[in-house]
């Protein structure tokens, strides 16, 4: 059990009446981690962490956190987890020091106020602790959600879009804030977000969910390897210009109108470029992108 | 972890404008009623009593603070449900539409610790409720009119009851009105598991004890088999405690009925609540 991941998630299936949500999620997170969650809107992202927390109850599959099942270990490994599911929704007529203390208590924190002005001073609070949660904007009362998913300094932050809504700067500041509690702190961290940026910047692991079922799962580094490039080709003559690639072996993935999209190594970009050229097509574009992004797009797009 | 749950619901209610309306109602209508009994008392007294004049000698000082106490408790305890079930009732579905249930829920406390702490303190929120109406009709009235023999008008005829006999009456009487609302509390709980707007609730809670109310009073056989277990049938089972003598067994069923109501709709509250997805 020592060796055992932190999350494992395996089969989970979820219907709500008729509509399968979740069809098959599959996925572990390791001790460590920040662990990308991703997928389009509607991909069943906030279902399958709603499951993770147990706020909603799976139809099949397991799920285990730190080697116990949900099911029957549910408080025991709520101590361990804490968590931001979609945006932090605070009593707006208790002050955020009050809130603090109320959802401290019920995670058997400690809720004295040293503690509590300590964590508001690590968002980014200071001074701010007495004032009502109505008077708050949406980056600070994400800030205090952080602070109430930490107060009880749990091993596992789960985070719902925790960026979704943020300003630039406040975007900013909360990825600093997530990639120090990984390094500074070793805490484990399960990120969920519809951007893959966003995921590339923060996390070493992740998932990618589409339509109720892992499609893609392991490092990020491996998954998003930037050798591996999808380019898509607008020429002037669209026909010759597939025609031509079919005849030299190049294997076509689709094709809009004029745009051609095939696999290609970042290597052969400048060679390929040069051959269209020397066949007497016009090539208009080459945009290239990695293989897992140009895939994700794709998803988005067709979500 | 239950008695800090209690906790955190006792602050979150204390922080509640809503919570201090029924407190502010009760202080308002009492005042209301003692200032119009002050002034035109006598009047009122007269018009009831005088059917009885022509075989009766009234005596002494009718129009008296326990007098007083007796008739705002019937006015009053009819309107109160609305301002328990105003707090009680967006006990769970307020927190649901308010999104806090969702970061409640994930926290290390099973569901029932969860609704156990909100029932606790949705009940001393109720007990809280019957003593300020006791302290107000009782305290205020005794202040204004002073004490006296009170004197009690029901369907089996007049009872007069000593002074010295009226205060053990009274609290017993508010130990069963304590019931019959902790009844209504516990239903606008278990409604407020199945909605995720505040109103709804408070609404259906209201509307429930009317109807029941309804059937209780409409006077047709096809209603004679239920009547008897309807909540609303003993409510008013307080008033029983100012007869004479105490229908003890009367008050005793009544009291089973509202406690049997009490735990079956709790009942109903944790087994839904333990099994609700919480999606809002």
């Amino acid at each position: 059990m020592a060796n055992a991941p932190l999350v494992e998630v395996e089969g989970l299936t979820k219907s709500y009446g008729k509509f399968q949500a979740l069809h098959n999620v599959y996925f572990n997170v390791e001790k460590g981690d920040v662990f990308g969650f991703l997928g389009p809107n509607g991909a069943g992202k906030s279902t399958s962490l709603r499951i993770l927390l147990g706020l909603i109850r799976h139809d099949g599959g397991n799920v285990k956190l730190f080697g116990y099942p949900l099911g029957t270990h549910r408080s025991e490994i709520m101590r361990r987890v804490g968590c931001i599911v979609e945006k932090p929704d605070f009593y707006k007529y208790l002050s955020a020091r009050k809130n603090l203390e109320i959802f401290g208590r019920m995670a058997g924190a400690d809720v004295s106020r040293r503690k509590l002005e300590g964590m508001l001073d690590f968002v980014g609070l200071h001074g701010r602790g007495g004032d009502k949660l109505a008077g708050f904007s949406h980056g600070m009362r994400q800030r205090l959600g952080l602070a109430q998913a930490l107060l009880h300094e749990p091993d596992l932050i789960v985070l719902d879009e925790p960026t979704t809504g943020l300003d630039p700067q406040g975007i900013i500041d909360m990825r600093e804030l997530i990639l120090r509690l990984s390094r500074e702190q070793g805490k484990t961290v399960i990120l969920s977000s519809h951007l893959l940026s966003e995921i590339e910047i923060i996390a070493n692991r992740m998932v990618v969910i589409n339509k109720g079922r892992t499609v893609q799962f392991g490092a990020v580094s491996e998954l998003l390897n930037a050798n591996e490039l999808v380019v898509h080709l607008e020429t002037g003559q669209p026909d010759r210009t597939e025609a031509w690639l079919r005849e030299k072996g190049f294997p076509i993935i689709s094709r809009h109108d004029a745009v051609i999209a095939l696999p290609c190594n970042r290597d052969e970009l400048p060679a390929l470029n040069a051959a269209l050229v020397a066949e007497g097509i016009d090539v208009y574009a080459l945009e290239s992108r990695r293989k897992l992004e140009d895939y994700f797009l794709q998803l988005v797009n067709q979500a | 972890m239950f008695l800090q749950a209690v906790y955190t619901e006792f602050i979150k209610i204390a922080a509640k404008p809503r919570s201090y309306l029924g407190l502010a109602a009760i202080t308002v209508l009492v005042g209301v009623i003692l200032f119009a009994m002050k002034i035109d008392g006598l009047t009122y007294i007269s018009f009831i009593t005088a059917g009885l004049e022509e075989s009766l000698l009234f005596e002494g000082d009718i129009l008296n603070g326990n007098l007083m106490a007796f008739i705002i408790l019937q006015m009053l305890i009819i309107h109160i449900p609305l301002l328990v079930a105003l707090v009680t009732g967006d006990l769970i579905s307020g927190e649901a539409a308010m999104g806090s249930l969702r970061m409640l829920a994930t926290r290390p406390v099973t569901r029932t610790q969860i609704l156990m702490g909100k029932f606790t303190a949705g009940a001393l929120y109720t007990l809280l409720i019957v003593l300020w109406l006791g302290l107000m009709a009782l305290g205020a009235s005794n202040l204004l009119f002073g004490p006296g023999d009170l004197m009690v008008l029901n369907s089996d005829g007049l009872v007069v009851l000593q002074q010295g006999d009226v205060l053990w009456r009274y609290l017993s009487g508010f130990g069963v009105a304590y019931l019959a609302l902790l009844t209504i509390a516990t239903l606008s709980i278990t409604l407020s598991c199945f909605s995720d707007n505040s109103i709804g609730p408070i609404v259906t809670t209201m509307a429930v004890i009317i109807l029941f109310t309804i059937i209780g009073t409409l006077d047709v056989p096809v209603f004679d088999a239920i009547r008897p277990y309807l909540f609303t049938t003993h409510m008013a089972a307080w008033r029983s405690f100012f007869e004479d003598p105490v229908p003890y067994d009367a008050i005793l069923e009544s009291a089973f009925i509202l406690v049997a109501h009490i735990a079956v709709f709790l009942s109903i509250a944790l087994y839904h609540f333990n099994r609700k997805d919480i999606l809002s």
